[in-house]
C-alpha cells in the first residue's frame, strides 16, 4: 500500500471508529454495535451451557448407582427439567443467534444489522429471563414438570406453587429476544448484503440463517400462545387444558411440539451452515451442490413442521394420522442426507487438510449420522411405540442435539475465535479435547440406547438393583465425566488462546468468505467501504478485497453528517437502494428490558394490577425509540461511490423497518393461527362439550366493531395516499384512531356483556382471549394512529419520507383482517356447537 | 457485474410447491380428525367405500394436481430462464422446479397411506 493511501485509510478508520465506537465503563450498557452484543450473546449462551453442564453432571451421579439417595425425586425433577430447559432455551438458540449476530453482517458485506437496537433488547430480555429462571433454581423453586411442561402436570392442581410460572413467564421473556433475532436476521439477508450479492451468490451460511430466521417466525408463536393461555389458566382459571372443563390435556402437547420439533431443526440448521463454511476451506474445494443445498434446506424447513405428532404417537391418534406424521419424519432425513452427501463430496473432490476445526466435523458426521439414524427407527410407529419414553429416546435426540449442534460449533469455535481474538489455537491442549468429548460423549449417551432397550424409563431419579442396568449406567456417568473433563479443557484452551495464541495478519485458514477480509478483531464499523461481490461469496479473495476495502476503494467509503450509514439492496439482485442510517448508542433497550422484566416480575408474582405500570412504561420507552429516527427534511438521492446515488432508507420503498413489520405480523398471524387451531381443536376433540352457555352477542355489536376495524385501516389508507400527494393526513389518521377508540370499546362491551362466564369452560375461555387479541390489537392500533399524528406535526413525514404512515399502516390492515376474522369465529362457533354438539 | 433484478415474489414461488404440501398436510389431517369425530368413516357413499375415504383421496388428488401444477409452472419459468445456468435467474427458477419437484414426492409419500389405511382406529 502506498504511503499517501496508507494515511487515507488510517484517516477513514479515525472518522468511522469515532462515529462507531461504544464508549467506555457504563456506557457499555448503551453498545448496540452487533460486534459487542453478539460476543456478549456468545459468552451468556457459554456461561447458560456450563450451568446446564453442571446440572447433567448431577444427573449422572444420582444414576451412576441403583438406590442412589444422592437427591430426592422433588430435586431431582428440578435438575432435569432445567437441565433440558437451560440447554434448549438458554444455550442453544441463543448461542446461535450470538454467532449470527456477529457474523451475519460480516458474511454478507455490512457495517451492522438492521436494528442494532433490537439486538440489545434481545440481548437484555435473554440475559433477564434466564436470570428469572437459575435465580429460581438457586431459591429451590425451579420449574419441575419436564422442559416440555405437558398439562395437567403443570397445572396449577398439580403444580400449586410458582415452579412452573418461572418457567412459562421466564421463557416466554427469553422469546421476545428470539422473535426480535428471528426478524433482524430475516431484514438483514435480504435487504443488507453488499451489493452484488444476488441470491445466487450469497455464501450458504445466508442461506441457512434465512430460512431458520423465517422457521423461528412461524415456529415460535404456537409455543408463545400455549404458554400464555396456560399462565392465564394458572392465574386466572381459564380452563384451556381442563379437561373437566372442556380443555384438553392434548392441546398443550400440540402447541408445544408444534414450536418444539421444528426447534429442533432451528438448532440444527445454523449449525450445518457452519459446517457448510468450514468444510470448502479445509477441504480446499469450493461446496458441491450448492443449489441442491438449497433445495434441501428449503424441504427440511416445511417437512419439519409436519412431524410433531411423533412426539405424540402413544396419544391415541388414529393409525392413519400416525402414518402422515411417520412418513414425514422419515422423509425428512432425505434432503438432511442430501447436506451429508455434498458435504463428502465436497471432501472427495478436494484436498482436505486436517485441524482442528476438522477434527470436530468428523465428529459431527460421526455422530449425527448415528443420531439420524435412531431417528429414522423412532420414526417407525411400532418401534417408537415399544421404546417411548426411554432411555433409548434420550439418547438419540443427545445424538441429534449434541451431534448436529455441540460439535459444529465447537468446530466454529475453533474456527472462528480466531477473528475475535486475532490469535491462533494452542493445537497442544485443543486436539486432547476433542478426544475427551468424542469418546466421552458417545461412552455416556451410547450406553443409553441400550438401558432404553433394557427397558429403563426416562426422569426416574433412581432405579433398583440387578435389572440389567447397572454397568450401563455407570459406564454412562463416568463417560459423563470425561466428557466434561474436556469442555473444562476447552474452556482453558479458548482462555490460552486469548492471552498467548500467536497473533496473525490477516485469513488464517485461506479462507474465502467475506468476514476474512477484515483486519481481526474487527473495528466497529466492519468494514471501512463496502464491497461489490462479482462471484459466489464463497469464492472471494479476502486479502485483495480487504486492501481496497480499507483504503475505501468500495461503497461508502466515507462519512457523512455523523451518520451510521450502510446499504441496502434489492432483495433479489443486491442492486442497491437505500442508505440505511443506523441509530447510535443509547440507554433505551436496556431501561425497556427492566420494564419488560418489572412486568414479567410483577406477573410472576400475582400482583397483577401493578403489572399494568411496567406496562404502560414499556409503551412509553418504545415511543421514545423513535426520537432517533427519521428526518426533519428530505434528502433525496445521496452518493454512495461509484456514481451511484440512492435515497435513504425513509425516503425508499422497501425500507428495513418496513420488512420488519411484515415479518412481524407473519409471527404474529401465525400466533393467531394457532389460536384458530386451539379453538378448532377444543371443539373437535376435548371431553365436555357441548357447552352448557353460549355467547349471546346479537349481531348489531359485533357488526360494528367489525366495521369499525375495516374503517380504521381504510382511512389510515387513505392518510397514507393523501400524504403522498402532500397534505390532508393527519385528520384522517384522527379518524383511525377513532374508529381504534370505538372498536376497542365495542369489544370491551362484548367481552363484558355477551360472554358465559370465561372460567366455566374452554369455549367461553377461547371466546374471551379472541376478543381480547382483537382489543388489544384495536388499541395498538390507536398507538400508532396517534403516532402518525405526532411524527407530521414534528415534521418527520413528508410526501417522500412517509415510512413511518406505512409501517402504520400494515399494522392497521393486519388489525381489520384479524379482528373482523377473530369476530367472525365468536359470532360463528355458537352455531356450530349447536349444530353439531362437540366431536368426540 | 450487478445481476438483473428478479421480482421479490420469486422468493416467494422457490416455496410455493412445498406451501402446497403444507397446506395439504393440514387440509387432510384437519378432514380426518373432523370425518372421525363426526363417523364419516361409517357413512358409505360410493359401494363399500365412506366417505370419508372418499374426501381425503379426493383432497389428495387435488393436493397432487396442485402440485404439479406448481411444478409445471416452475418448469415453464426456469425453460424461459435459461435452464440450469449459474446467473441469479435460472438459479431462482431451477431452485423453485427442484423444490416443487421434492414438495411433489413428499406429498405421495406422505399423504399417500389415506388409500390403503383405516382412518379412524
Amino acid at each position: 500500500m502506498s504511503e499517501q493511501r496508507r494515511s487515507n485509510a488510517i484517516r477513514l478508520h479515525r472518522e468511522l471508529h469515532d462515529i462507531w465506537k461504544t464508549g467506555p465503563g457504563l456506557q457499555r450498557l448503551a453498545a448496540v454495535n452487533h460486534n459487542i452484543i453478539g460476543k456478549r450473546f456468545m459468552v451468556a449462551a457459554f456461561v447458560f451451557f456450563a450451568i446446564g453442564g453442571i446440572l447433567s453432571m448431577l444427573i449422572r451421579a444420582q444414576l451412576a448407582t441403583p438406590n442412589t439417595a444422592f437427591v430426592g425425586p422433588e430435586i431431582y425433577n428440578q435438575i432435569f427439567t432445567m437441565h433440558g430447559t437451560v440447554m434448549m432455551f438458554l444455550f442453544a438458540i441463543p448461542m446461535f443467534e450470538g454467532m449470527a449476530i456477529y457474523f451475519l453482517p460480516k458474511l454478507l458485506g455490512a457495517r451492522d444489522l438492521a436494528f442494532p437496537r433490537l439486538t440489545a433488547l434481545g440481548f437484555y430480555c435473554y440475559i433477564f429471563g434466564g436470570s428469572i429462571l437459575i435465580v429460581a433454581m438457586l431459591m429451590g423453586v425451579a420449574p419441575d414438570s419436564g422442559w416440555f411442561m405437558y398439562t395437567p402436570l403443570s397445572s396449577s392442581t398439580y403444580a400449586p406453587g410458582i415452579n412452573a410460572d418461572v418457567w412459562l413467564l421466564g421463557i416466554t421473556f427469553v422469546e421476545i429476544s428470539a422473535i426480535a433475532a428471528a426478524v433482524e436476521i430475516t431484514v438483514t439477508i435480504l435487504k443488507m448484503r453488499a451489493p452484488g450479492m444476488s441470491l445466487n451468490r450469497m455464501p450458504i451460511m445466508g442461506w441457512y440463517l434465512l430460512i431458520t430466521a423465517g422457521m423461528m417466525l412461524v415456529g415460535f408463536p404456537p409455543l408463545i400462545l400455549g404458554s400464555i393461555l396456560l399462565e392465564l389458566e394458572r392465574a386466572f382459571d381459564l380452563p384451556f387444558f381442563d379437561p373437566t372443563r372442556g380443555g384438553d390435556s392434548l392441546l398443550w402437547q400440540h402447541l408445544f411440539w408444534l414450536f418444539g420439533h421444528p426447534e429442533v431443526y432451528i438448532i440444527f440448521l445454523p449449525a450445518a451452515g457452519a459446517i457448510s463454511t468450514i468444510i470448502p476451506v479445509f477441504a480446499r474445494k469450493e461446496l458441491m451442490g450448492y443449489r441442491a443445498i438449497v433445495v434441501a434446506i428449503i424441504a427440511v424447513a416445511f417437512l419439519s413442521f409436519g412431524l410433531w405428532v411423533h412426539h405424540m404417537f402413544t396419544v391415541g391418534i388414529p393409525h392413519l394420522a400416525l402414518a402422515f406424521f411417520s412418513a414425514a419424519s422419515a422423509l425428512v432425513a432425505i434432503p438432511t442426507a442430501v447436506q451429508i452427501f455434498a458435504w463428502l463430496a465436497t471432501l472427495a473432490h478436494g484436498r482436505p487438510r486436517m485441524d482442528v476445526p476438522m477434527l470436530y466435523v468428523f465428529g459431527f458426521l460421526f455422530v449425527f449420522v448415528l443420531g439420524g439414524l435412531t431417528g429414522v427407527m423412532l420414526a417407525m410407529v411400532p418401534f417408537n411405540w415399544q421404546v417411548h419414553d426411554s432411555y433409548f429416546v434420550v439418547a438419540h435426540l443427545h445424538y441429534v442435539l449434541v451431534g448436529g449442534f455441540i460439535f459444529p460449533m465447537l468446530a466454529a469455535a475453533y474456527y472462528w475465535l480466531p477473528h475475535v481474538t486475532g490469535r491462533l489455537t494452542m493445537h497442544r491442549i485443543s486436539v486432547p479435547a476433542f478426544w475427551l468429548i468424542f469418546v466421552g460423549f458417545n461412552m455416556t449417551f451410547f450406553m443409553m440406547h441400550m438401558t432404553g432397550l433394557r427397558g429403563m424409563p426416562r426422569r426416574v431419579h433412581t432405579y433398583p438393583a440387578g435389572v440389567g442396568w447397572d454397568w450401563l449406567n455407570l459406564l454412562s456417568s463416568i463417560g459423563g465425566f470425561i466428557l466434561t473433563m474436556g469442555f473444562a479443557l476447552i474452556v482453558i484452551d479458548i482462555v490460552l488462546q486469548f492471552r498467548f495464541g500467536k497473533p496473525y495478519r490477516r485469513n488464517p485458514w485461506g479462507a474465502r468468505t467475506l468476514e476474512w477480509a477484515q483486519t481481526t478483531p474487527p473495528p466497529a464499523y466492519n468494514f471501512a467501504s463496502l464491497p461489490l461481490v462479482d462471484r459466489r461469496a464463497d469464492m472471494l479473495e479476502p486479502h485483495e478485497i480487504g486492501n481496497e476495502l480499507a483504503a475505501g476503494k468500495g461503497y461508502l467509503g466515507f462519512t457523512r453528517h455523523g451518520w451510521m450509514e450502510t446499504l441496502g439492496v434489492d432483495m433479489t439482485s443486491g442492486r442497491p437502494d437505500q442508505t440505511i442510517i443506523l441509530p447510535q448508542t443509547t440507554y433505551l433497550p436496556l431501561w425497556t428490558a427492566l420494564a419488560i422484566g418489572a412486568f414479567v416480575l410483577c406477573l410472576l408474582f400475582k400482583i397483577y394490577w401493578w403489572s399494568l405500570v411496567p406496562l404502560g412504561v414499556t409503551l412509553v420507552l418504545c415511543l421514545c425509540w423513535t426520537h432517533a429516527t427519521g428526518l426533519d427534511h428530505d434528502h433525496g438521492d445521496l452518493e454512495i461511490g461509484h456514481g451511484i446515488a440512492v435515497p435513504t432508507h425513509y425516503e425508499a420503498e422497501g425500507a428495513p423497518s418496513w420488512w420488519a413489520m411484515v415479518f412481524t405480523l407473519v409471527c404474529n398471524g401465525t400466533l393467531f393461527a394457532s389460536l384458530i387451531f386451539a379453538v378448532f381443536f377444543l371443539w373437535l376433540v376435548a371431553p365436555g362439550w357441548p357447552p352448557t352457555e353460549l355467547v349471546e352477542t346479537g349481531l348489531l355489536p359485533p357488526a360494528l366493531a367489525a366495521i369499525t376495524l375495516l374503517g380504521a385501516a381504510l382511512t389510515a389508507r387513505m392518510a397514507v395516499t393523501a400524504n403522498a400527494q402532500g397534505g390532508g393526513a393527519s385528520m384522517l389518521l384522527l379518524a383511525s384512531a377513532g374508529a381504534h377508540v370505538l372498536a376497542t370499546g365495542l369489544i370491551a362491551y362484548l367481552i363484558a356483556t355477551a360472554l358465559p362466564d370465561p372460567t366455566s369452560h374452554a369455549y367461553a375461555a377461547t371466546a374471551f382471549f379472541t376478543l381480547a387479541y382483537v382489543a388489544v390489537h384495536s388499541a395498538l392500533g390507536l398507538v400508532f394512529a396517534l403516532f402518525g399524528v405526532w411524527r407530521i406535526a414534528q415534521g418527520r413525514v413528508s410526501a417522500r419520507r412517509s415510512l413511518d404512515l406505512r409501517i402504520g399502516k400494515l399494522w392497521h390492515d393486519y388489525t381489520a383482517l384479524t379482528g373482523i376474522f377473530g369476530i367472525a369465529l365468536v359470532l360463528i362457533m355458537p352455531l356450530i356447537v349447536s349444530a353439531s354438539g362437540g366431536g368426540q | 457485474m450487478i445481476a438483473e433484478r428478479v421480482s421479490a415474489w420469486r422468493i416467494a414461488w422457490m416455496m410455493a410447491g412445498f406451501v402446497v404440501w403444507s397446506a395439504a398436510f393440514v387440509a387432510l389431517y384437519s378432514v380426518l380428525s373432523v370425518g372421525c369425530a363426526f363417523g364419516w368413516d361409517e357413512i358409505l357413499v360410493m359401494g363399500s367405500l365412506s366417505l370419508q375415504r372418499v374426501v381425503l383421496v379426493a383432497l389428495l388428488l387435488v393436493s397432487l394436481g396442485t402440485g404439479w401444477v406448481v411444478v409445471r409452472v416452475s418448469a415453464i419459468h426456469r425453460e424461459a430462464a435459461g435452464g440450469a445456468g449459474l446467473t441469479l435467474k435460472p438459479f431462482v427458477e431451477s431452485v423453485a422446479w427442484l423444490a416443487a419437484w421434492a414438495a411433489l414426492g413428499s406429498t405421495l409419500f406422505s399423504l399417500g397411506p389415506v388409500l390403503f389405511l383405516t382412518s379412524c382406529y
